[in-house]
């Protein structure tokens, strides 16, 4: 299975970075998304490690649509998914896509974070260097209880959603998936739980939890003609 | 006699309360190619997403013989009707990423690839995205993908839709060729020519149900030598000659009579073919002609999709 899930990435990246359209939609994206806080300096002044997580945030989300969304829609027209479901099981392909869509996720956010933190240096000299907070806040800790669990998190369920639902209804399902996780992010922020001191394992847990859970309906729900949509 | 290499046993498949399949029974002779013949919704793709394990049928089996399961086995090429490829790849990448999931070495994979894409003119054309390319072009790449490594089994899925006449000559020869190699081949169609040029086996399908199978040469030859024609020099004649025959042929002839023309068709019987003669010689009719009706292939296939055999 590893050896079809990395012929399989490879593929999903070439097929990304070798259309120019699919190209500049990525940069128009990371750029609307990194560059946007800059246009209110008030508004980042209330929160520079808020903005930024939210760009970073935005940022790693793209993949999930991108990939998981457009890409099984695609393969689903072009009638490539019947092909490759007849030498690789259903399972394998959810895996792919998991992995091709974690992978630029990871990617994505890190360009954003490197992209915050030269705004930072360059705009915003005297609030706060993101870099120097987050390493400071032990970023590892926080990438294990936060980050990676919610980009997991949407990935997995970007994946359910793009299976099970149909073509017309699949973006409101992932808006409200994403109106969920962020608003409860928010909500806790707002009622004084600082999930970025590292001190909350509780939700951690949830979100790695549910990460779980949602793998789990993947291996045991999804076969051949669901994975067709037949 | 050839072994088989496949028994399709009591296949039955619906979709909600819309029997497509109801209860096929098919044996694939090893070596041969095997034609699907029947028109829009009468179960042929839905036949072969089965035999292919993208379905799973209500009831029935599958038995393939001397070799892997077919389902998720990499010994199987496949072609839909639309040629399933990665439009955002070029022709080169979408062979190297399909010759790669089928284990073939870098090596061997580039010369594989440049013969098979000279062979189908389309080497000049490697490096463009595939979804500029026209519908015969992509068909042959994805016969090219098909039959890139000699697989036990191809399964085509109405190959030789929108192809025009000398791509389609391509691909006959790439299937018989790909027989030649020792593989089986079960095509679907609604072209008469495939049927005719490559297949030497052929199930017609309506509404689920298998209406004939045998040898395609079989299928042409059992329903040619019942029909006659006959053709009178007088056209007022003509209710006079069927009247004769109605009175010397026995039941099960159909006469249908058309101008200065009469044909007979004996539905079950054997034909009488010197008491037809006699008799319209004995009454001073003079007769211009006396064949056998050759029936296309169309018109056998008609005759069973209309109910008339």
């Amino acid at each position: 299975m590893g050896r079809y899930v990395w012929i399989l990435t490879k593929k999903d990246y070439k097929e990304i970075f070798t259309n120019p359209v699919q190209l500049l939609i990525i940069m128009g994206y990371l750029i609307l998304f990194n560059i946007l806080p800059l246009i209110s300096a008030v508004f980042r002044e209330v929160s520079s490690v808020e903005i930024t997580i939210c760009s970073v945030g935005l940022s790693a989300i793209f993949p999930v649509l991108n990939v998981l969304v457009e890409g099984i829609n695609k393969e689903r027209e072009n009638r490539v998914l019947d092909l490759l479901l007849t030498k690789i099981s259903p399972l394998t392909i959810c895996i792919n896509k998991l992995v091709t869509s974690i992978s630029m996720s990871v990617i994505f956010a890190l360009f954003s974070l490197l992209f915050q933190s030269i705004i930072n240096k360059l705009f915003f000299l005297d609030i706060l260097n993101v870099l120097y907070y987050l390493l400071n806040k032990n970023s590892l800790v926080l990438t294990f209880q936060i980050v990676l669990p919610v980009i997991l998190l949407i990935s997995s369920l970007g994946l359910i959603i793009s299976i099970f639902l149909d073509s017309n209804i699949r973006m409101y399902g992932l808006a409200i998936l994403l109106l969920i996780i962020f608003g409860s992010i928010r909500l806790l922020l707002a009622n004084g739980i600082n999930i970025l001191n590292g001190e909350f394992w509780w939700l951690a847990i949830v979100f790695w939890l549910l990460f779980f859970l949602s793998l789990f309906a993947i291996y045991f729900f999804v076969d051949k003609e669901r994975m067709l949509k037949l | 006699m050839k072994e088989d290499y496949m028994i399709i046993n009591e296949i039955k498949k619906a979709f909600g309360k819309k029997e497509v399949l109801k209860g096929i029974n098919l044996s694939i002779p090893r070596n041969s190619i095997y034609a699907l013949l029947g028109h829009n919704g009468s179960g042929k793709t839905t036949l072969i997403r089965i035999i292919l394990g993208l379905l799973n049928a209500d009831s029935g089996n599958i038995d393939v013989f001397n070799t892997k399961t077919l389902n998720n086995s990499p010994d199987i090429g496949v072609v839909f009707d639309q040629p399933s490829l990665f439009d955002g790849l070029s022709a080169i990448d979408n062979l190297k990423f399909f010759s790669e999931l089928n284990n073939i070495g870098k090596k061997e994979r580039s010369i594989l690839i440049e013969q098979e894409l000279m062979s189908a003119g389309l080497w000049d054309r490697r490096n463009e995205k595939v979804k500029n390319w026209s519908t015969g072009m992509r068909q042959r790449l994805a016969i090219i993908r098909a039959s890139l490594i000699n697989h036990e089994i191809l399964i085509l899925d109405e190959p030789s839709s929108g192809l025009d006449p000398e791509v389609l000559t391509w691909l006959h020869n790439r299937m018989l060729e790909f027989k030649s190699r020792g593989g089986t081949i079960i095509f679907t169609t609604h072209n008469f020519d495939d049927v005719e040029s490559v297949s030497d086996h052929v199930a017609i399908l309506q509404d689920g149900v298998i209406l004939w199978k045998g040898k395609t040469s079989e299928l042409l030859t059992e329903t040619q030598s019942k029909v006659y024609e006959i053709v009178i020099k007088e056209q007022k004649k003509i209710s006079q000659v069927v009247s004769l025959l109605e009175s010397v042929l026995i039941n099960g002839v159909k006469i249908i009579p058309n101008n200065n023309r009469v044909e007979i068709t004996w539905e079950n019987n054997e034909p009488e073919v010197n008491a037809v003669i006699d008799v319209i010689r004995k009454n001073n009719i003079e007769i211009m002609e006396f064949k056998e009706k050759k029936k296309s292939l169309r018109e056998v296939y008609l005759s069973f999709t209309r109910g008339e055999r």
